[in-house]
């Protein structure tokens, strides 16, 4: 695309942009709850906990593929995250509307356990293996909440 | 609003101050949805492109190596939340990102979210289709340069993968293509 200037002597082009701009925000506006979904994503701040950094990622692996895509079959994603000692093993099995996590603290402990996602959660404990499994989870971003000392809480993870 | 201010707003965010992170939203909020029309996403698509920049920046706010930079840092996320979306739903087949926009150039639905029927007069209906036949390329810049508050041209470049030195000439031949279509 050239970068040549177009030469605007008039403001003629300046006015056809005015008159775009109103009009895209007439036509077009910023849909009133996206603002309520912008401010509701810094309740994770507020979570009290060490932020467990993702590791690995089976996806990353697969140049950014989860398997063969949605609305095909059942595709199953590996991921970890760590911080203090404590690591989160997560396998992902993502259905077409929703999907089930099945999970593994190391070292092994029994903890409560939270996913979170933007609006809504639901809690579940580990086993004396550190083990635990959710179900029917909506295809949404989701985040980890692990009690305890010491209290750990993953990044945002994206299906 | 300058780059200092930005800076610091970011700076209270990462300490907790929910009415910074209000104001980086007022600042950027329709940046992401530029983007995201841009990219031919409405509806679900663009809520939830929307929902994961906002979810990824309070993640990373504390490592953001340039807070000055967050604008950029938001929009290049913006972006690539948006190719994933489009990867994910089959839309688009890339190899990678240098070809994703002329893959989208090829995409359909670059209106996705206009609503033509929200516009009472005439010549503004003209206008909208006149928008519409032009380039992903001039609908994904100008776009971006309509929104409000306009990004910066390190934002926009950020955005679209342009070079900043690229983006005022390539406005002025959109804009002189949009006036062409409306003779």
């Amino acid at each position: 695309m050239s970068v040549e200037p177009v030469p605007d002597p008039a403001g003629e082009l300046d006015a056809v942009a005015a008159e775009l701009r109103r009009v895209l925000a007439l036509a077009d506006p910023v849909p009133d709850e996206w603002r309520g979904d912008a401010g509701a994503a810094f309740d994770w701040v507020g979570v009290d906990a060490a932020v467990a950094h993702l590791t690995y990622d089976s996806r990353a692996l697969q140049g950014g593929r989860v398997g063969t895509g949605l609305g095909t079959a059942a595709t199953l994603r590996t991921l970890r995250f760590s911080v203090l000692q404590l690591t989160v093993e997560l396998e992902l099995d993502v259905g077409v509307d929703e999907l089930r996590v099945f999970g593994r603290l190391r070292p092994a402990r029994a903890a409560e356990i939270v996913v979170r996602w933007p609006d809504g959660q639901v809690a579940t404990t580990s086993d004396c293996e550190g083990t635990f499994r959710l179900d029917e989870l909506p295809r949404r971003p989701l985040c980890l909440h692990v009690a305890g000392d010491p209290a750990v809480k993953t990044g945002w993870i994206v299906v | 609003m300058t780059l200092t201010s930005v800076s610091h707003l970011v700076t209270r965010a990462r300490d907790g101050d929910e009415h910074a992170w209000d104001d980086l939203v007022a600042r950027y909020l329709g940046m992401v949805h530029a983007i995201c029309r841009g990219h031919g996403l409405g509806g679900e698509d663009a809520a939830d492109v929307n929902q994961v920049v906002w979810l990824r920046l309070v993640e990373h706010l504390s490592r953001l190596r340039s807070p000055e930079a967050v604008g950029g840092w938001i929009a290049a996320t913006a972006r690539n939340e948006c190719l994933r979306v489009l990867r994910s739903s089959g839309r688009m087949v890339l190899t990678g990102d240098d070809a994703a926009f002329d893959a989208l150039d090829e995409l359909d639905g670059r209106d996705a979210g206009i609503d033509a029927g929200l516009l009472v007069y005439e010549r503004d209906r003209a206008l909208l289709a006149a928008f519409s036949r032009l380039g992903g390329r001039c609908q994904r810049l100008l776009r971006l340069m309509m929104a409000d508050p306009p990004p910066s041209y390190d934002e926009i470049s950020a955005a679209l993968d342009m070079p900043v030195g690229s983006i005022g000439p390539t406005r002025g031949r959109c804009i002189a293509q949009l006036r062409d279509l409306l003779a």
